[in-house]
Parts: C-alpha cells; sequence; structure tokens
C-alpha cells in the first residue's frame, strides 16, 4: 500500500501543525527565559510560592518542585501548558480525523476507492500520531535548548520523562477522540465533547490536587497520569500510568478500528 | 454472465424506509436503467453494491465477487458518481483527479485532459469554488478515468445543462463501446429511455418490474390521438364500440385515447369517425409508469 490517505492527511493538516508547533514551542520558550532570573534569586521562588495558598500551590505542583532548578521550574510552567495546549491540539486534530469524510459529504468518494474501511482508519490514526510526534519533537528541541538558560546542571533525565509523559498523553487524548471520530459524524459535535473531556479532566486534576479527600477524581483524570510532581518525586513516569496510558489508547484504538469497519456511512 | 446480481438483498433502518428483498440481474455489456421516485430505493441499493452501507439481510454479487467480503476488489473496477458529489475543497480539479486515479495504480493524465475538455471542465480551478455542475464533471471524471468494467451512476444528470448531458450521454455509449456496463439511476424517465436496455422499476424499497424498455414501451400501450373534423364533436368512446381504453380525454376537438386493446378494432372504430387527423404513437416511459404506479396504487 501506497499510503495515499497518510500522506493526503500530512498534507492537509501542515499548516496546522506548523501553528501549533510554533504556538507551543514559543511559549515553553517565552516561559523558560524567564527562569534565569528565577535561579539568579532564590528568594524570589520562595516568595512566590508564599503568595498562593497552599493547596493552590500543591496543584500546580510547587510543594514538591523547586522553582529554583531548571526542571522544577520547567514542571510548573511548561509542562502544565504542554500538557493542556497539546492535548487541545491532539482532541481537535484526532476528532476531526474520520468524521470528516462524513461531515463533508467527502466519505462517498474516499470509501468507494479499493482500499479497506481499516486501511482507512490506520492510515488516518498514523497521520494523527506523526503529527503528535513532530509537534512533542519541536517541543522537545525546545525545551533543552533553553536548558542554556540554566546555570546548574540540569537533570536531563527527569525533563526527557516529562517529555515522554507529554507525548503520550496526547495519544491517549488522541486515541480517545479518534474514537469519538470513528462513532460519530458531527465534527462540530465531537469537537465539543472532545474539548469537554479535556478540560473535564483537567478541572479534576486540580480539584483532587486540592485536597487528599478527592484523591479518587485522581484516578479518572487523564492528566493526573503525567502530574510533574509525581514524575519529579518518583524520578521517572510511574509504571502503572504508563500502562493506564497504553492501554485506554490500544482499547479505543481497537473500538475505532472495529467500529467504523462496519460503520453504515451517511448518505 | 451477470456482472452484478441481487438476491432478495435488504436494508433496513430503524423508522426509515430501506429496501426489502430486491432482487435482479444486469448482464456484462448492458447499459440497466434504475428508475422510481425520490425515497424508493435507489441510493440504498446503489450504496450496498458499494459496501457504504451492509445488508440487513440478502447478497449480491458483483463480477462475481461478494459485496460485504469482497467489497475492495469489486470497487477497483468500478467507477462510481454519487448523487450528490462532494470532493475536497482545498485541491483543485487535477489534484482531486489525481488523487483518485492513484488509488487504481495508475494516471492516464491524457484521458483526465480529453475528459475534462469534453466536459468543458477546467482543471485549474479549486474545488470549493466550482459550481454544483462543475462539481458534477470532476464527478463523472473521478468515476471514468480508471476505465472500470462496471460504471454505477446514481443520477448522474442532475446539476448538468442539456448540453453537457448529450456529452455525458456520448461518454456513456462510448464506454458501453470500450465494453463497460453501465448502471444507473434516474427519476427522469425520458433520458433512460434513450440510454437504457433494461430497466428495474422501484417503489417503496421494492422492484414492480424488470423488463427492457422496447417491451415495456410495446407491451403497453398506444396513445391514440385523434382530431375530429370541424363540423363534429368527439363523443366519449363506450367499451361496447371498443374495447381496451384504459383512459380517454377530450379537448375540444381532439380526443386522446389510452389504449392497449386490438389495433385492428382500433382502426375499424376510428373509420367511422369524421376525423381530420389520427396519431397512433408508443408512449412515453413517463406516461406508462404514471399508469404502473396508479394501477399499483389501486391495487
Amino acid at each position: 500500500m501506497r499510503r495515499l490517505i497518510f500522506r493526503r492527511e500530512l498534507k492537509s493538516n501542515a499548516k496546522g501543525l506548523v501553528v501549533w508547533s510554533l504556538v507551543l514551542g514559543g511559549l515553553v520558550l517565552m516561559m523558560m527565559s524567564v527562569y534565569p532570573s528565577f535561579a539568579e534569586d532564590a528568594r524570589m521562588a520562595e516568595e512566590m510560592l508564599d503568595v498562593f495558598p497552599e493547596p493552590i500551590a500543591r496543584v500546580f505542583g510547587m510543594d514538591t518542585l523547586n522553582l529554583g532548578s531548571y526542571t522544577g521550574f520547567y514542571g510548573v510552567e511548561a509542562h502544565l501548558i504542554n500538557t493542556l495546549v497539546g492535548s487541545v491540539y491532539a482532541a481537535l486534530l484526532a476528532g476531526g480525523m474520520l468524521a470528516k469524510e462524513e461531515n463533508d459529504r467527502t466519505a462517498e468518494f474516499l470509501l468507494s476507492k479499493p482500499v479497506t474501511r481499516t486501511a482507512v482508519t490506520l492510515q488516518k490514526l498514523a497521520a494523527v500520531l506523526f503529527n503528535l510526534f513532530i509537534l512533542n519533537l519541536v517541543i522537545a528541541i525546545v525545551s533543552f535548548a533553553c536548558t542554556g538558560f540554566a546555570d546548574e546542571a540540569v537533570e536531563t533525565d527527569i525533563l526527557a520523562w516529562y517529555l515522554i509523559a507529554t507525548f503520550l498523553l496526547h495519544a491517549t487524548v488522541a486515541s480517545v477522540s479518534f474514537l469519538l471520530s470513528a462513532v460519530m459524524r458531527r465534527t462540530r459535535s465531537i469537537a465539543s465533547l472532545a474539548l469537554g473531556i479535556v478540560f473535564l479532566s483537567y478541572a479534576l486534576h486540580v480539584a483532587a490536587g486540592l485536597s487528599d479527600r478527592f484523591d479518587v477524581l485522581r484516578r479518572v483524570s487523564l492528566f493526573s497520569f503525567t502530574d510533574a510532581a509525581a514524575i519529579a518525586k518518583h524520578g521517572g513516569l510511574a509504571m502503572p500510568d504508563a500502562a493506564a496510558m497504553a492501554l485506554i489508547s490500544l482499547l479505543c484504538i481497537a473500538g475505532a478500528i472495529g467500529y467504523y469497519r462496519n460503520k453504515d456511512i451517511a448518505g | 454472465m451477470a456482472i452484478v446480481e441481487l438476491d432478495r438483498l435488504t436494508k433496513r433502518y430503524g423508522k426509515r424506509r430501506g429496501i426489502e428483498e430486491v432482487t435482479f440481474s444486469i448482464e456484462e455489456g448492458e447499459i440497466f436503467g434504475f428508475i422510481g421516485p425520490n425515497g424508493a430505493g435507489k441510493s440504498t441499493t446503489i450504496r450496498l453494491l458499494l459496501h457504504l452501507i451492509r445488508p440487513t439481510s440478502g447478497s449480491a454479487r458483483v463480477f462475481g465477487k461478494d459485496i460485504v467480503r469482497e467489497s475492495r476488489d469489486i470497487r477497483r473496477e468500478t467507477g462510481y458518481l454519487p448523487s450528490e458529489a462532494h470532493y475536497y475543497g482545498d485541491m483543485n480539479a487535477a489534484e482531486l483527479l489525481r488523487y483518485s486515479a492513484s488509488f487504481y495504480g495508475r494516471l492516464d493524465e491524457s484521458r483526465m485532459r480529453r475528459l475534462a475538455e469534453r466536459l468543458d471542465l477546467d482543471l485549474s480551478r479549486r474545488i470549493a469554488d466550482l459550481s454544483l455542475g462543475n462539481r458534477k464533471k470532476v464527478g463523472i471524471i473521478q468515476a471514468l478515468l480508471h476505465r472500470p468494467r462496471l460504471l454505477i451512476l446514481d443520477e448522474p444528470t442532475g446539476g448538468l445543462d442539456p448540453l453537457m448531458q448529450h456529452v455525458f450521454f456520448d461518454l456513456l455509449l462510448e464506454e458501453r463501446e470500450r465494453g463497460a456496463t453501465i448502471f444507473f439511476s434516474s427519476h427522469i424517465l425520458g433520458e433512460v429511455q434513450r440510454l437504457c436496455g433494461r430497466v428495474a422499476i422501484i417503489r417503496d424499497g421494492r422492484i414492480v418490474r424488470v423488463e427492457s424498455v422496447s417491451e415495456l414501451v410495446r407491451s403497453s400501450f398506444k396513445t391514440v390521438t385523434m382530431t375530429f373534423a370541424a363540423d363534429s364533436r368527439p363523443q366519449p368512446v363506450r367499451e361496447a364500440d371498443l374495447p381496451g381504453v384504459i383512459r380517454q380525454d377530450i379537448s375540444g376537438q381532439v380526443q386522446t385515447l389510452f389504449f392497449n386493446g386490438n389495433i385492428r378494432d382500433l382502426l375499424h372504430y376510428a373509420g367511422r369517425l369524421p376525423l381530420a387527423d389520427i396519431r397512433i404513437v408508443e408512449p412515453s416511459l413517463e406516461e406508462i409508469f404514471m399508469h404502473e404506479y396508479k394501477t399499483d396504487e389501486g391495487a
């Protein structure tokens, strides 16, 4: 197979990818460029911590993460933006991927060509993952380049783990959205639902951080899998978190392929 | 050999009507018409053949291959024009056609240019900027481009002006010359009558009849138009004088009969009338069709 649909999707999504990469890369660069002034004055970092009430500080991992270190500062500032903004991109990209053919009524053209439904699904999924990989590559390059701002020896392994966790989270959000895209037909409803899941998940993550009593919420939020403080404390991405993301992704992808194989295409 | 064979093919949607036990077959090299009013199940049948939707029961084979299990093999040698053609708005016509052709593994650039020229389509225009008729032309070319063995056309003439319809019919005849089998649906009987050898008539999701067009026209009725001399007035025909008049109509000096009785009885009867003119013609498919539907409703 010559991956025609994959190539078509890369081309038609290229502009979006460039924009989102520039935005996220730019945001990371902007935030991390503030780091040197923080590191210079450790007291300033502590003062900042005092400004926040304790539960809020905990939500952003400021109780665990040391704002005076590159990875600590990154974990509080950039990691949050990477996971959240990147998830929005993943949800929109994957949510539209299959359903847009029905929504724009091009499905009848595409699916009357000699391709199997499974090939269509897999090529479109590959396009989603490839786009997310490129976005994460850009984030990674900027993140490592910004270590130049730091005077100390940066814990590059922790930084790498942040990045790996971010990519896994994006892939998970994308898989969930991709399943919606296979099952539903209207891209607009899918976008609302997928973004709803992202923001609700983030809200639950925040709520869980506010008090131990909400700890149970932690288990239903995708963002808790990539919690920066947990990664820093653990010295890496915890195995159960990685496994949970992988499992959710695989189930959603299998569901999407299975459903789309037998879907009645709207005329 | 039958190129398309439907065997009690059924599709039910929850409340909406689908098709019920549709059975017919199309021979190689035929131009086969599929007629019926909007919503009768034409598109449903066609979309089942392409596996865009799955049958509830029954089966069908195209080129002897099962439409569910061997759909991709079928589509490799099929050209399909959907009734409402939509294509990727960000491409121009040539890009779309090249993309389409790449799925079949071969692009005949000169055939693409030739078809575009015949249909008077500017290949450099963006799909998003095309009118309905021009989009239809893109659809026609993408269906014909890879020289398919079977053409499935769903309401192909909608949106085409009469001149383009003419060109399009010529193209179809050339395709048949090449050996292609053509299956096309329409609710415009004139175009079916003009092109097709046989037709299937569908109504409310069921096949009413499958017949050759000439048979359909011949077996049934004559339309008899009699113009009376100026000094006489037409009188209604009584069954005792001339059996076989299905419908009659008098308007001024002109009497029209819808007749399926013995032609010699008709001539004998007409010979005694003070006529200025008489015309006996085969009715158009439209007229038969109207009649078909009326009788069915009565039954």
